[in-house]
């Protein structure tokens, strides 16, 4: 009888301490993202990565010269207003700009080189101006010029530039004294239009927020969700999130829940479809982006 | 006879291969899932395990699935189980990245655990026809989320957390068999009757945990045949279970096939699988090996959306559950003591005389007639306690009995050598029958008349028992007897000799003696011979028994007359062997016809004589009275040819 019984016993036990756990079952969720944090400091107004609502990116100090074309639809309260964007940088990069205590790259001088026409519209110039804070003091400097045109919602008192979606934009370059001309076309992308939804909107703990828009599926597809601050009505950006253009996120309620409600009042969440390459033009990188934006700002609730 | 009982296709997918409540089946141990009545054949402990694994692809996981104990007792069945091997995990691959600087990436993960890990289960048979039930569950459901904590101080950053939901359950149901004849039962048992869970706070957590919506099954088993068998299950969700199982003998053990198929209304298609199995069942311990196979592609990943919205209720049989390979194994221990023989029927066929102690040795009092209850040839023991005459049990000669079949038992007595008692005692006997030393099978108890120790039967021949009873008595008396007469010994002549004792003795006897004749006719009371000199008197029996005594005691053989009559009171007279051969007859005196010759055991003449010890005048008269009567009855009359005179001989 004992030793049935210890056999009884070991049986199990071997078969116990032979074992493995059942395998899972995984489950695909097409819910894909990767995100960073951009805006390491909230004291900042305007750092190193040019967040702003043209939504032109840190990129910029990598490359000769910057092309960025955008189509802006800010959405505020109801009312969308249509910016049509377009600037050009031209970096001297034997003149670069750092922050004095830290001694961070911010930025190179510009120069202006030629004449710059897009759709045959003249370029205008107009100061590069970056702005941050170190060490507790708010730093506005000019680096220079840089060639901009500007519209707001059409109107004529803006520059005539439009931005067109899903279209052929030509850039034209004429050089001052005897450089090298260049004129090509620039292909900008579907414009996006996208709306939001909070899920779980009484409980701070468990907001989320649901993005829907017109997707294309374009590879560079990414969304900047940001705040609005309470003090001044400035932006500033939190995270980057790279996702797929399919047309649906869900902003997670973990990266929501700490943002300090005390400072901030909205939420600025930019979606941008950007198209962006690199030219060689007469030895020097050009790195060209067109996107479209659609910000849209609510109240946090 | 197997059947297969109920599975809960949706809500309650068991791993036992061949689910069963009838008699002879693969023990349903380990039945939790499909039998929440617990209805339950085992006969006292049983153990069991079931170990396999999922079969996806090329891999196999294998794990222990459960390992369980059960104890019947008194009608109460208890079972309790560890299933270790009951958990279903999912694993959210988000393809959630998080950027923590440097370029140092990292990927979310979700993890979703369903786990039973403990349940017991209790039934009680009610009576011959239904049992009821019940068993109890314990569940986990955890869930754990991988985050990033953005932290807003005087830099922004990202710390990695694990965000953990982990809610027990606990699930009752209860359920009656109900047994219509032996091939045929009916059950009926709660789904999710009671579920004691924690609530989800959260409305993500709360559409991630098991479903548990209240469900009724009903389910037949049909014995068609003897070891086949055909079972149907119906869940009002819709969802059915139906099966075959046959099993073969082949001598020490059975071994067969099960096959079943279900349906349930979330897995496609609408027959989700098959269940195959093969079966070996012993005496001992039962063994199968299982095949669940599923109809529709199983595959290692699925998404997430199509989770969330059906959900599962079932961790072991879903439609996210691969196809499985099993070995259950069941060990059954029996210590208690099985009963292998019953009594059927007890008869006393002869009453007890205490007088007549011998008889009781070579003929049984009691018949009993016991059947074998087990398949096996065994061995019955009788034996029997009567109180307040014996101190011990007094056993019987044992008798084998075939498998399954009856036979007749005898049991005999030892009359207790100090049993005394002058009063007939109505007592009562317990018969107890038994196949092993250490256990009694049956036992019956009935009421028994012990008469006295004077209690006579009226046969005759058992006054020799009265004779016999009381020698050491007699021999003295007779001894002290002769003494007085050594003179007249020495000087007869050998051949003599015993007549002449017996003619002394006869004369000291009955000097002071009295003919008494018995009032409750001679049929119900002897007296000792001790008795008899005592009282001074008795009637014929009494006389015939006390001189026969007084003969046999000095080594005188003896024989009893018993003349029968029709209805009239009977009568015994004494016969005494002289020793004397025919040829020495003369020493006896000219009248041959007060003598008789007998043959002794070599086959010689010897003269006896009649004596009638209630003549009670001397011995020549008795002997001539004597011899008179046996003239007439037993030979002139031919009692002897035709039966109404009979000679006993006491030895």
């Amino acid at each position: 009888m004992k030793r049935y019984f210890y056999t009884l016993l070991i049986i199990p036990l071997f078969f116990y301490t032979a074992c493995d756990e059942p395998a899972p079952t995984e489950l695909i969720d097409n819910d894909s993202f990767e995100v960073e944090i951009i805006g390491k400091d909230i004291e900042n107004e305007y750092y190193t990565n040019g967040y702003d609502t043209s939504g032109v990116s840190n990129e910029i100090l990598n490359y000769s010269s910057v092309i960025s074309l955008s189509g802006i639809k800010i959405t505020n309260n109801g009312r969308t207003d249509n910016i049509s964007s377009a600037q050009v940088y031209i970096f001297d990069k034997s003149k670069p700009f750092r922050s004095p205590i830290n001694n961070i790259l911010l930025g190179y001088e510009t120069i202006i080189p030629g004449i710059i026409r897009f759709d045959n519209i003249v370029a205008r110039l107009s100061d590069y101006r970056i702005r941050f804070r170190e060490a507790g003091t708010l730093i506005d400097t000019v680096l220079g010029k840089k060639y901009e045109l500007f519209n707001l919602n059409n109107r004529p008192i803006f520059d005539p530039f439009v931005f067109k979606y899903d279209a052929n934009i030509n850039f034209n370059y004429n050089a001052f004294l005897g450089g090298q001309n260049s004129s090509f076309e620039i292909n900008t992308p579907k414009e996006i239009t996208g709306t939001i939804k909070f899920i779980n909107n009484g409980n701070q703990n468990n907001l989320n927020i649901e993005i829907n828009w017109n997707g294309e599926s374009v590879n560079n597809f990414y969304v900047i969700l940001g705040g609005i601050k309470s003090i001044n009505n400035k932006a500033f950006p939190f995270y980057k999130i790279k996702t797929n253009d399919d047309g649906r996120l869900i902003i997670p309620d973990y990266l929501l829940k700490n943002i300090p409600r005390n400072k901030f009042n909205k939420f600025a969440i930019s979606l941008i479809r950007k198209y962006s390459g690199v030219k060689n033009l007469n030895s020097n990188e050009l790195y060209v982006a067109s996107q479209s934006v659609h910000t849209i700002l609510v109240d946090i609730p | 006879m197997i059947s297969l009982s109920e599975i809960y296709s949706q809500s309650a997918l068991g791993l036992n291969p061949v689910n069963s409540i009838s008699e002879l089946s693969f023990s349903s141990i380990n039945s939790i899932e499909f039998n929440p009545s617990n209805y339950n054949t085992i006969k006292d402990w049983v153990f069991s395990f079931t170990f396999g694994g999922e079969v996806l692809s090329d891999n196999f996981n294998s794990s222990l699935y459960q390992v369980s104990a059960g104890k019947k007792f008194n009608g109460h069945y208890l079972q309790l189980r560890y299933s270790p091997g009951f958990q279903k995990e999912f694993v959210i691959k988000s393809e959630q990245q998080v950027i923590y600087g440097n370029d140092n990436k990292s990927t979310l993960e979700t993890r979703y655990f369903y786990k039973e890990l403990f349940s017991a289960g209790y039934s009680y048979k009610l009576n011959e026809k239904i049992s009821t039930g019940l068993n109890i569950k314990y569940l986990k459901e955890e869930f754990y989320k991988d985050i990033v904590t953005t932290i807003f101080s005087d830099t922004v950053y990202f710390i990695p957390e694990t965000e953990q939901n982990i809610f027990s359950n606990w699930k009752i149901d209860f359920g009656f068999v109900w047994n219509l004849t032996r091939d045929i039962n009916l059950n009926i048992c709660s789904v999710n009757l009671l579920n004691i869970r924690e609530n989800a706070d959260l409305n993500e957590y709360q559409n991630l945990r098991l479903k548990h919506n209240k469900e009724l099954l009903v389910g037949v088993n049909y014995n068609l045949a003897d070891q086949f068998n055909f079972n149907l299950s119906y869940e009002t969700n819709s969802s059915f279970i139906f099966g075959l199982n046959a099993l073969h003998n082949f001598g020490p053990f059975n071994a067969g096939l099960s096959v079943s198929g279900f349906h349930d209304k979330i897995q496609k298609p609408f027959f989700a699988g098959i269940n195959l199995s093969g079966l070996i069942i012993t005496k001992y311990f039962d063994i199968a090996l299982t095949w669940l196979k599923y109809f529709s592609d199983r595959t290692a990943s699925y998404n997430l959306n199509e989770f969330k919205e059906q959900g599962i209720s079932n961790i072991i049989n879903n439609q996210f559950s691969n196809d499985k390979i099993l070995l259950n194994a069941v060990f059954k221990i029996n210590t208690l003591n099985e009963q292998k023989v019953k009594f059927l029927d007890i008869e006393i066929i002869k009453s007890i005389y205490p007088a007549l102690s011998d008889l009781y040795l070579d003929e049984p009092f009691a018949k009993a007639r016991v059947i074998n209850l087990t398949d096996t040839k065994i061995e019955v023991k009788p034996s029997i306690r009567i109180n307040n005459f014996s101190n011990e049990v007094l056993s019987s000669s044992p008798v084998a009995v075939n498998a399954f079949d009856t036979a007749d038992v005898n049991y005999y007595l030892i009359i207790p050598e100090n049993y005394r008692s002058t009063n007939p005692d109505l007592t009562y006997a317990d018969f107890l029958i038994s196949a092993s030393n250490d256990f009694i099978d049956d036992e019956i108890q009935k009421p028994l008349l012990i008469n006295s120790i004077n209690a006579w039967d009226g046969k005759v021949i058992n006054l020799r028992y009265f004779i016999k009873n009381d020698l050491d008595f007699s021999v003295k008396y007779s001894k002290n007897i002769l003494s007085g007469y050594k003179t007249l010994l020495d000087s007869t002549i050998s051949s003599l000799l015993t007549f002449r004792k017996a003619e002394i003795i006869f004369n000291s006897f009955v000097k002071n003696l009295t003919y008494i004749a018995d009032p409750r006719a001679t049929e119900e009371y002897v007296q000792y011979p001790q008795q008899t000199l005592e009282l001074k008197g008795g009637d014929c029996d009494d006389l015939s028994v006390c001189y026969s005594s007084l003969l046999e005691s000095i080594g005188i053989e003896t024989a009893l007359i018993d003349y029968k009559s029709d209805g009239s009171i009977r009568h015994v007279s004494v016969l005494l062997n002289t020793k004397l051969s025919p040829g020495q007859g003369y020493l006896l005196g000219a009248n041959d016809t007060k003598y008789f010759l007998r043959k002794n055991a070599k086959g010689d003449d010897e003269i006896w004589i009649p004596v009638e010890t209630t003549s009670l005048t001397d011995f020549d008269d008795a002997w001539s009275i004597a011899s008179a009567k046996f003239n007439k009855d037993a030979i002139n009359n031919f009692g002897l040819i035709t039966g109404k005179v009979e000679i006993i001989d006491i030895y």
